[in-house]
């Protein structure tokens, strides 16, 4: 026989001893705006969108408490207006209290605003496990969005029954990676007219291997100021666990196709994910954001493989040519140069990532002529969105921060547990500027964020889970003039309609969004293409290029302040 | 050790605000309090070398009329201290304080810059190196930070200035040419910029951060496989350049944490070396700290420097027994080294100082189990998961308890567990599929065709019932392998048994495949390079069998001891017989096999031998000294009491024949 011996030796790694900076996080304060208003203000009990994540706290610091949860935002009932999934986490050994539960609110806007309802129950989604993230599309071209659940131990499918109610298949789907999942993405990588879907899977970390790693340096257990010296581990004690590619056959079933699509060669703690055209090639590449492990950026051959561009691409490190903590991730053209960019949120001191897109897949770190470097020095950074906040015509960013140690403040960690979030102005020209006077308020420990036109009046709102803290819904008040691009119910989320390019000219500007299925952290935005034109009340031109179509459709003179929806 | 009263540290902001009033007008209107920090959770060392120049700092503010250069220095100090303590707030007040009362001295400039550059205040630390330059015009430290703030705010006309200037000054300075490269590249200057990267790498430790740049240039040059062979060397090492303000600061450092989080930022990095270095920085400044022990032999082990990290973590055990993580990663050691008495008494201590460590208790009943002491893993082990249930690290343990312990049937109902755990142990259903797998292997070895649940226990019969729901569950070693490595596609030895499985199915190729995964892993391991051999010989892929072996007679070459000579041995002899004897012919090489079978015989005379030299004979048209060499063979075999197989025979009259054989296949 040649059995291993019973459990896979791990050496206990050298105390960490954590950075010794205790800075108070300030809340910013609200600086009226020219409305007299900030920009944003919360709405979630307002509208009832209100959701409560549960980590699951053991007191054993088991690393997967760490995590957090996203949101998807999503039409799952095609009534024309976003809903919304929390994804809860779940009971550990040791954890006393309610059983955490995943929680789908649908949104029944009518003329006084929008209104949730808590309709779980009736959707069947309940697995039990520990939820992390998730991603919507039409996996079965039945013309419903399904769900697809990341998890600590398990992944789920959700086919949309079309009657509001999901039907559990991840395993019949052949999607229920047993690993630690966290972002996913859809995706029709090999263009062949169905979704196909990647699954970012974080580290070797169980219940089984838990180690202890310590706070401040304590040898004994205990911390030098005599309280419980346990800290939750650094990714690096744990060994990270390869992603994993799964190809469609049409019918919504799942090959995986990992190593048949080079995708296999590394082993990475991956987190967040993006599926986007980064090389301009019209072929969907990848990029992922890594754990303290280079970035990932592979490259669509269009013949069923990838290219491992990391390195060479300039996005797998920071300017220094170092790996940092990638958490989530957000592809868009942020500078209106027509290409998309990438912004990877990463740990404090680090600061948040630009990649500038400088065509042909190459991509330069422009974090600090950006100006979204120094404001994101002090944060933990995780969830990332690109939206036209003040509808002037380009893309501002909103980044969800929060700290991973509770004691963070008391051990000395840079920045505090709960961490105030931040809005990033776009000043027109690929630089940025914090906007303090936005409204975000609220200080919680945040994670997974998503956008999307809650309250159907033509801009974006925002929606952030809070790790074992209830969520923030921020409203949108701008009052510039908007235009939005969708897909119909019964196309929205399908191969055609995720990874459609849309180009908009009106007042002298062009702009380019494309739609995805799956961005941010452990998240998804709405599929519908928001575009913010200041002044100008007419749109001249929408160009729309979709992955299945060769030839763009093409709309001229329409109104701005419209939402237009394409039926195939 | 000295403690400040809180009091005391409290007391400063107003001892300095009643002080204010006796300085000089211009220093009036500067100076500003300084808050203390909270120092509650730094090490006694630290607090007392603050308490001490807070002192100063105090015995000076409580006198009359102060000497505004001494104060300056007392608040200059501290502002040092603060910083390199990572108390960024009050370090930037009393550094502020010190500039105000010394603004000729440009060392608080300059750490005010270092300051407000760490809080991401790029533009204050410009300003604050502007009054070091200007005060020092040839502070090539503080032009080469100012340059880099620069580049960093995209101001890169303002940092080429200071970058050129620095170069005037020190034409070997790396980091002004890596600056310089930068800027060239953003202006897409890529010739210039690779000419300047390529000159900043002389005098750069292998792994410097310039290659990291160096490969993107030469990427944008179209130069693709130069630049990706760049941009693996870069091991994230920053360029160096001599900054005496820099280093000073350093060497004040008394705290072990500082030492110990450089280090530990070294380990996850992966640089031991440096690990090491800082470490040992923190271990001069407490000799006797068993966690900075512990941190140098964690490095040591790192770099294979094993002895070493032993006698480390015996030192740090040696002066505090009760710390638990030098009592586990020294049984680990020791366990893996083969002293299972030793590992099985350090593995027990680190248990008993931490009882709910797990993962202690449980490798405590694994030593156990590997030292034939399977009656105590077993009780230690219940005792575990009747405090734990679902722990399927101890299931596992407790299966392989069972499974040493010769109780099968026990062993399967511990490894099902497992499998039945909660979710997010992948590793360890994986190992318990596989080893349910050898059971189901053992049994059918032992019982081909038996029931798998032939047994009269209550275990068994709980285990009948299981069967009768999962009828492949422990029926079928091959379904248990190949779930085992859905769940952990680098399981090597799970990869090895299903190669080896799948070959005595006769599915040699699949099996071939299959150990040459797991040979991935292990490429030296001479058992799967010999049956991966011998699956493809039998699967008739004779070419990727002779490529195969002569693949793993070179990875065992660089192996030195006996048993390495000896499987090296091995392979040579199924090499030689299937260079004389395969049925391929564009795999045959008579002269090959023979030069490999002769050298063979003249080291080591045996039968075997014998019979391979014969084969290359009859292969190179030899046949009758073939077949003379094999009746020798056989006569030695009768003559030591054996019987000649069939195949022996055989082979001797197809050399009588003058026949060459076509059958590589029998085994040595």
């Amino acid at each position: 026989m040649n059995a291993r011996s019973s459990a896979r030796p791990h050496l206990r790694p050298a105390c960490p001893i954590l950075a010794v900076t205790a800075l108070m996080a300030v809340p910013p304060l609200a600086i009226p705006t020219a409305t007299g208003q900030p920009l944003f203000r919360e709405t979630g009990t307002a509208w009832g969108l209100e959701f409560h994540h549960n980590a699951g706290f053991s007191g054993r610091k088991y690393m997967v408490e760490t995590m957090g949860g996203g949101v998807v935002l999503f039409d799952y009932d095609g009534d024309g207006d976003d809903d919304a999934f929390f994804i809860d986490g779940g009971p550990l050994p040791g954890y006393e209290g309610p059983a955490p539960r995943s929680r789908l609110l649908r949104n029944d806007a009518g003329p006084d605003g929008p209104r949730f309802v808590d309709v779980t129950d009736r959707s069947n989604i309940d697995f039990g496990g520990y939820g992390a993230g998730g991603v919507a599309g039409d996996v079965d071209a039945d013309g419903d969005l399904d769900l697809y659940v990341t998890a600590f131990g398990g992944n789920h499918l959700y086919l949309n029954l079309g009657d509001g109610s999901f039907r559990a298949a991840g395993a019949e789907r052949g999607v229920d990676d047993p690993r630690w999942s966290a972002s996913a993405a859809f995706g029709d990588l090999d263009l062949d007219g169905d979704l196909d879907l990647y699954v970012t899977n974080y580290t070797d970390f169980s219940l089984a291997n838990h180690k202890f790693c310590g706070l401040g340096g304590s040898t004994d257990g205990a911390g030098s100021d005599g309280e419980p010296g346990r800290g939750y581990c650094h990714p690096d004690m744990y060994n990270g666990v390869p992603d994993r590619l799964y190809r469609n056959d049409g019918r919504g079933f799942f090959v995986d196709a990992t190593a048949a699509s080079s995708l296999d060669g590394a082993a990475e703690a991956g987190l967040g994910v993006v599926i986007g055209d980064l090389d301009g090639d019209r072929w969907p590449d990848v990029y992922v954001a890594n754990d303290k492990d280079p970035n990932l950026l592979f490259r669509n051959l269009g013949n069923g493989r990838f290219e491992d561009e990391s390195l060479l691409s300039g996005a797998a490190y920071d300017r220094g040519g170092t790996a940092e903590a990638g958490m989530g991730v957000e592809l868009a053209d942020l500078d209106g140069d027509g290409l998309q960019d990438l912004v990877v949120t990463n740990f404090a001191l680090e600061t948040n990532a630009f990649y500038r897109n400088a065509g042909e897949g190459v991509f330069l770190d422009r974090r600090f002529p950006s100006g979204l470097a120094q404001p994101s020095l002090q944060q933990l950074a995780f969830g990332v969105n690109a939206l036209d906040a003040d509808l002037d015509g380009d893309l501002d960013l909103f980044v969800a921060n929060g700290h991973i140690q509770p004691e963070a403040a008391r051990i000395g960690e840079v920045g505090t547990y709960e961490q105030p979030n931040q809005l990033f102005e776009n000043l027109g020209d690929g630089r940025f500027r914090e906007r303090l006077d936005a409204g975000l308020n609220t200080v919680r420990t945040s994670r997974g964020s998503a956008v999307a036109d809650l309250d159907l009046d033509g801009d974006l709102d925002i929606v952030v889970v809070n790790s074992n803290q209830p969520s923030e819904v921020y409203g949108n008040r701008a009052g510039g003039g908007w235009f939005a691009l969708g897909f119909s119910p019964g196309d929205a989320g399908s191969a055609d309609a995720v990874g459609a390019e849309v180009v908009l000219s009106a007042g002298g500007r062009t702009q380019v969004r494309e739609t995805r299925a799956g961005s941010s952290y452990l998240s998804q935005s709405t599929l519908t293409a928001f575009f913010g034109v200041g002044e100008a009340n007419r749109i001249e031109r929408v160009t729309v290029r979709q992955p299945l179509r060769k030839r763009p459709l093409v709309l001229r003179d329409l109104p701005a302040n419209r939402r237009v929806r394409l039926r195939r | 050790m000295i403690r400040p009263s809180a009091d005391r540290v409290s007391a400063l902001p107003l001892t300095l605000a009643l002080t204010l009033a006796t300085l000089p007008a211009q220093a009036q209107t500067a100076l500003e309090p300084v808050e203390p920090p909270r120092m509650d959770h730094y090490e006694g060392s630290v607090r007392t070398q603050l308490a001490q120049a807070q002192s100063e700092l105090d015995g000076l503010l409580n006198e009359p009329r102060p000497d505004q250069d001494r104060l300056a220095e007392a608040f200059g100090r501290l502002g040092q201290l603060y910083l390199l303590y990572d108390f960024m707030a009050p370090s930037a007040a009393a550094l502020r304080n010190a500039q105000a009362l010394a603004p000729d001295d440009p060392r608080w400039s300059y750490y005010l810059a270092i300051n407000y550059r760490y809080e991401g205040a790029l533009e204050e630390s410009v300003a604050a190196l502007d009054r070091v330059v200007a005060l020092v015009p040839n502070d090539l430290a503080a032009l080469t930070h100012r340059a880099d703030i620069r580049l960093e705010l995209g101001l890169t006309e303002e940092a080429e200035v200071d970058y050129r200037l620095v170069l005037e000054r020190d034409p070997a300075s790396s980091a002004a040419r890596l600056g310089l490269g930068r800027i060239d590249f953003s202006r897409r200057d890529y010739e210039s910029a690779l000419e300047r990267f390529e000159r900043a790498l002389r005098g750069q430790p292998p792994g410097s951060v310039v290659h990291h740049h160096l490969g993107l240039t030469l990427r944008r040059l179209g130069r693709r496989e130069e630049a990706a062979r760049q941009l693996e060397l870069n091991d994230h090492l920053s360029v160096v350049f001599p900054d005496p303000l820099f280093t000073e600061l350093q060497r004040l450092n008394v705290s072990r944490e500082a030492h110990i989080k450089r280090g530990s930022a070294a380990m996850r990095q992966g640089n031991p070396r440096a690990a090491l270095t800082a470490f040992l920085d923190a271990l001069e400044a407490m000799p006797d700290d068993p966690l900075t022990i512990f941190n140098v032999g964690m490095a040591l082990i790192e770099l294979g420097e094993k002895e070493q990290a032993e006698a480390r973590l015996r030192e740090s055990i040696a002066i505090n027994d009760n710390y638990r993580d030098p009592q586990y990663n020294l049984a680990l050691i020791l366990a893996e080294r083969g002293d299972l008495e030793g590992a099985e008494r350090h593995f027990r201590r680190a248990a008993e100082i931490d009882p709910e460590d797990i993962e202690a208790r449980v490798r405590h009943a694994d030593a156990l189990t590997r030292l034939q002491r399977t009656d105590e893993a077993v009780k230690l082990l219940e005792g575990v998961l009747a405090a734990d249930a679902p722990s399927p690290l101890a299931q596992l343990a407790l299966g392989a308890a069972h499974q040493r312990a010769g109780s099968d049937n026990a062993a399967r109902i511990a490894l099902r567990k497992v499998l039945d755990a909660a979710p997010g142990a992948p590793a360890e259903r994986a190992e318990a599929h596989y080893r349910l797998a050898v059971l189901a292997e053992a049994n059918e070895a032992v019982q081909p065709g038996a029931p798998a649940n032939a047994g009269v226990s209550a275990d068994a019969a709980t285990l009948a019932l299981d069967d009768a729901n999962r009828p492949q569950a422990d029926s079928d070693p091959i379904e248990h392998l190949r779930q085992a490595i859905e769940l952990d596609p680098d399981f090597a030895e799970a990869h090895a048994l299903l190669g080896r499985t799948l070959a005595r199915q006769e599915r040699y190729v699949d099996g071939a495949r299959h150990l040459a995964r797991a040979l991935r892993h292990d490429p030296a391991n001479a058992d799967w390079h010999r049956d991966r051999a011998m699956s493809l010989i039998l699967g008739k892929r004779y070419a990727a069998a002779r490529t195969g072996l002569m693949a793993g007679r070179q990875a065992l070459a660089r192996l030195e001891g006996d048993s390495a000579r000896a499987a090296v041995e091995h392979l040579d002899t199924l090499l030689a017989r299937l260079l004389a004897a395969s049925p391929d012919p564009s795999v045959r090489n008579g002269a090959e096999a023979l030069a490999i079978a002769q050298r063979q015989m003249a080291d080591r005379p045996s039968i075997q031998h014998a019979e391979t030299v014969a084969m290359a004979l009859a292969e190179v048209g030899e046949f009758k000294r073939a077949a003379t060499l094999q009746q020798q063979a056989l006569d030695e075999v009768e003559r030591r009491g054996g019987v000649p197989t069939a195949g022996q025979r055989q082979r001797l009259r197809a050399y009588l024949n003058d026949e060459p054989v076509r059958e590589p296949w029998f085994s040595p």
